[in-house]
């Protein structure tokens, strides 16, 4: 037996699970890219131009968008542009929809829609999630004349392999990435204590309470489901807080030496790294309270539970960038070359 | 006179005989014709010092990071309550039928546990709603010996052993539920080390030959623990000795009023000695003895004597009276149970405890006595002589159908995600070195992969 089938074998036993496979949603700013602008002529427009991104056709959704439009038509009234009413919320509730506080009445997530969340960074409503589930099983029909192979001990993964069938994406998705943040020196083992001593501390801390004031991803279930479910919980926290967009800075870009800030989409794995290395940041500063080897754990669990309620300081962090790229938005998608002075 | 000044002022004058003319340094060079100016000062640059900030955060008191670190959670509120679970009786643990189901710990017992210091800061009771134990046919074996110690008036010997994380300790713990729920007197000591290791205070004992000593401060904790875990039963018991000689307990009363009469470390011994002779009186209830970590007891102390010499743990009274009471030289009238448990990671080896507990196993189940190696060194008579009456009870590995009702349990109480089949029950079983309890848990419930 060849080493790659071994290791396709390997993974099969470990976990029998289906993935759906990441959709092909594009990021936030993509979509803004391709001409989804608001002009200023639209102020008074309920609707965009052009026909909205598929949304939940909910009546607190349609809500939502009017209470935008009216705050956009406000802003633009008062004299600045449109979008200078938008905040984070109304950002979110405009290509996303959705409350940004989820009522105790609404459902938990079913396993398709908390597979969506892990492997493309949103909650779909779950008519869609089941569809990406679906459409990511393998087609059992196999080519005519196709002998199946029955001396292996353990069944063979079953073709067509999903997109990211690779032994390196072999775990979970968030809780993988999290823990080699974590890890230092190489102590992998360490780490992974570490990361079991925050989901303890988690389950056994009493449920968050959402603050109107930070609203999490749209789609959270209510603060009660968060405990017992820690990877939910972790995931929502980093989530919420992770920062949308980075800003580059074209050196000299901006006339007079000034660099041109110009603000770039992240990708889902790079918003969460920047999350989760600023709630790092902010764990390492915390004063040592107690002693033994669940220190770390505790902080951790800590820190999370305060970006889910509001009071950490990375809210502050996210919002400084955004606030930057929203203050660049004009050079989104720049693709400006600065001339190099010819020296002599 | 040749004097110490004398000296100092050849070498050294002290003193100046003339006002010497000071040459002001001036800011003009040699041979320049640049016109002086005496009012320019030279500027010192200051250079600013970075001042580290320093960030005034309140330290814990002392003690309150170890109290934070050894706390005991006994329940979870983000945990789901299992429902359908029957609570434990006082003749549930003895029955056959009731092997293999859990049942949940009455809250009344579970503060008299607390109390005892019978659960462990590494056991994972902080996880569950309510504690809830596992009745194992271990469990069911040591229910019944100490039903039949109780019936027929005659102290049961017993020493828990198995591999690590085996559930050594919560079998002791289902033991004292046991003592507590039937009405016997229950005194535990919840670590072998902490009498031997050297960190608690000693004070010999006068006029003993090899010197014997006492620990007052622990054992006055201890009283004050037996107190409030068996209030109900001392303050019924009364005293038939009188102790205004030994103790601070004049005329009548009852065994809660000698243990409240020792008010200081220094009457703790004493008093301690008076209760023990006093329950050990015909027409007393059953008494419970138990102890974690028998090796720790049966090895030289960190403790030294007068004259330097390490002095072994058996020469400490508290010890001692455990040690005769496990041997058989202290009858116990009334009935009971001595109980320890061998084990756990930090417990050093002892060659004359392997060697007789061994050889009782072996007896037990009718295999071959094995024999001392000859050539081994580190053989002692007296921990020997403290073992061979008792008997051993082993606890094994969960069978797979335990390892079902355990996992439900789980499961059912929200903690374990999987969805609790025999896939899932057989892996964990697996995993946890073939149905080791404690192992379990950890390839469950203390794993970051939910």
């Amino acid at each position: 037996m060849s080493a790659t089938s071994r290791v396709w074998g390997a993974c099969r036993t470990l976990a029998v699970r289906s993935r759906p496979a990441a959709p092909r949603t594009e990021p936030l700013l993509c979509s803004v890219r391709s001409g989804r602008r608001w002009y200023s002529d639209d102020a008074g427009k309920t609707q965009l131009p052009e026909s909205q991104p598929p949304q939940p056709t909910e009546d607190k959704a349609s809500a939502s968008r009017g209470a935008v439009a009216a705050a956009t038509a406000a802003a633009a009234e008062a004299g600045g542009s449109p979008a200078d009413a938008l905040g984070d919320e109304a950002l979110h509730q405009l290509f996303y929809g959705g409350r940004a506080a989820p009522r105790e009445a609404d459902g938990g997530l079913t396993p398709a829609q908390e597979e969506s969340l892990y492997h493309s960074g949103r909650i779909p409503p779950s008519g869609e999630a089941e569809a990406l589930v679906a459409a990511d099983q393998p087609s059992p029909a196999l080519p005519r004349g196709f002998r199946r192979r029955t001396e292996h001990k353990f069944p063979l993964p079953e073709k067509p392999f999903p997109a990211d069938f690779n032994h390196k994406k072999r775990y979970h998705p968030v809780v993988d990435l999290f823990v080699r943040l974590i890890m230092k020196d190489g102590k992998l083992a360490a780490a992974q204590r570490h990361m079991a001593t925050l989901m303890n501390v988690l389950r056994t801390s009493p449920a968050p309470i959402y603050s109107p004031k930070f609203p999490l991803l749209p789609g959270t279930p209510p603060a009660s489901h968060l405990p017992l479910n820690p990877i939910l919980y972790l995931t929502i926290a980093v989530d919420s807080v992770a920062p949308l967009l980075k800003i580059k800075h074209l050196a000299g870009g901006a006339g007079g030496g000034r660099a041109l800030e110009i603000p770039v989409p992240l990708h889902l794995r790079t918003r969460r790294r920047h999350a989760f290395q600023w709630i790092l940041e902010a764990v390492s500063k915390k004063p040592s309270k107690g002693s033994g080897k669940k220190q770390f754990g505790h902080r951790l669990a800590e820190e999370i539970i305060a970006v889910v309620e509001g009071r950490s300081s990375v809210w502050e962090k996210r919002k400084m960038i955004h606030k930057l790229g929203t203050a660049a938005r004009v050079n989104v998608g720049s693709k400006k070359r600065v001339k190099k002075k010819k020296s002599g | 006179m040749a004097s110490a000044n004398s000296m100092r002022s050849l070498m050294r004058p002290t003193v100046q005989l003339s006002p010497r003319v000071v040459a002001i340094p001036s800011s003009v060079a040699a041979f320049s014709t640049t016109i002086p100016n005496l009012e320019v000062r030279q500027k010192k640059v200051q250079v600013p010092k970075k001042k580290k900030v320093v960030v005034h955060v309140k330290k814990p008191n002392p003690g309150e990071r170890k109290a934070f670190r050894k706390r005991i959670q006994l329940s979870n509120n983000s945990a789901l309550e299992v429902q359908g679970l029957a609570s434990l009786e006082p003749d549930t643990m003895a029955r056959e039928s009731n092997a293999g189901q859990i049942f949940a710990l009455p809250s009344d017992v579970q503060d008299r546990l607390r109390v005892l210091e019978a659960f462990k800061h590494s056991q994972s009771w902080n996880l569950f709603r309510k504690p809830h134990l596992l009745v194992r046919k271990e469990v069911v074996q040591l229910a019944s010996k100490l039903e039949a110690a109780a019936q027929d008036k005659k102290a049961l010997h017993l020493v828990l052993t198995g591999q690590r994380l085996a559930g050594k300790t919560v079998a002791l713990l289902q033991a004292m539920t046991y003592g507590l729920m039937n009405d016997w007197v229950v005194i535990n000591i919840p670590d072998g080390h902490d009498l031997t290791n050297g960190n608690t205070e000693y004070s010999p004992v006068p006029d003993t030959d090899p010197i014997q000593f006492t620990q007052p401060v622990y054992t006055f904790k201890l009283l004050n623990t037996i107190y409030n875990a068996n209030k109900a039963i001392m303050e019924k018991l009364e005293l038939q000795k009188d102790w205004s000689s030994s103790t601070n307990q004049k005329g009548k009363g009852t065994l809660a009023d000698l243990i409240l009469s020792a008010k200081e470390a220094e009457w703790a011994w004493p008093t301690f000695a008076a209760l023990w002779t006093e329950l050990t009186l015909p027409g007393r209830p059953p008494l419970m003895f138990t102890l974690d970590g028998l090796s720790h007891i049966n090895k030289m102390s960190a403790y030294r004597d007068p004259s330097f010499n390490l002095v072994h743990a058996h020469e400490l009274t508290l010890v001692r009276t455990f040690v005769d009471a496990m041997s058989g030289k202290t009858k116990l009238p009334n009935g009971g149970a001595i109980i320890a448990t061998t084990g756990g990671n930090n417990s050093p080896k002892i060659p004359s405890q392997d060697l007789v507990l061994s050889q009782l196993e072996a007896g037990q189940a009718g295999r071959e006595i094995p024999k001392p190696d000859p050539y081994k060194k580190g053989y002692e008579d007296r921990v020997y002589d403290s073992l061979k009456n008792s008997t051993v009870l082993r606890m094994g590995q969960l069978t797979k159908d335990d390892a079902r009702v355990l996992m439900e349990y789980w499961g059912a109480s929200g903690l374990l995600r999987a969805r609790v089949d025999q896939r899932t029950v057989w892996e964990k079983w697996a995993l946890g070195g073939n149905g080791v309890v404690g192992e379990m848990e950890r390839a469950s419930l203390l794993t970051m992969r939910m």
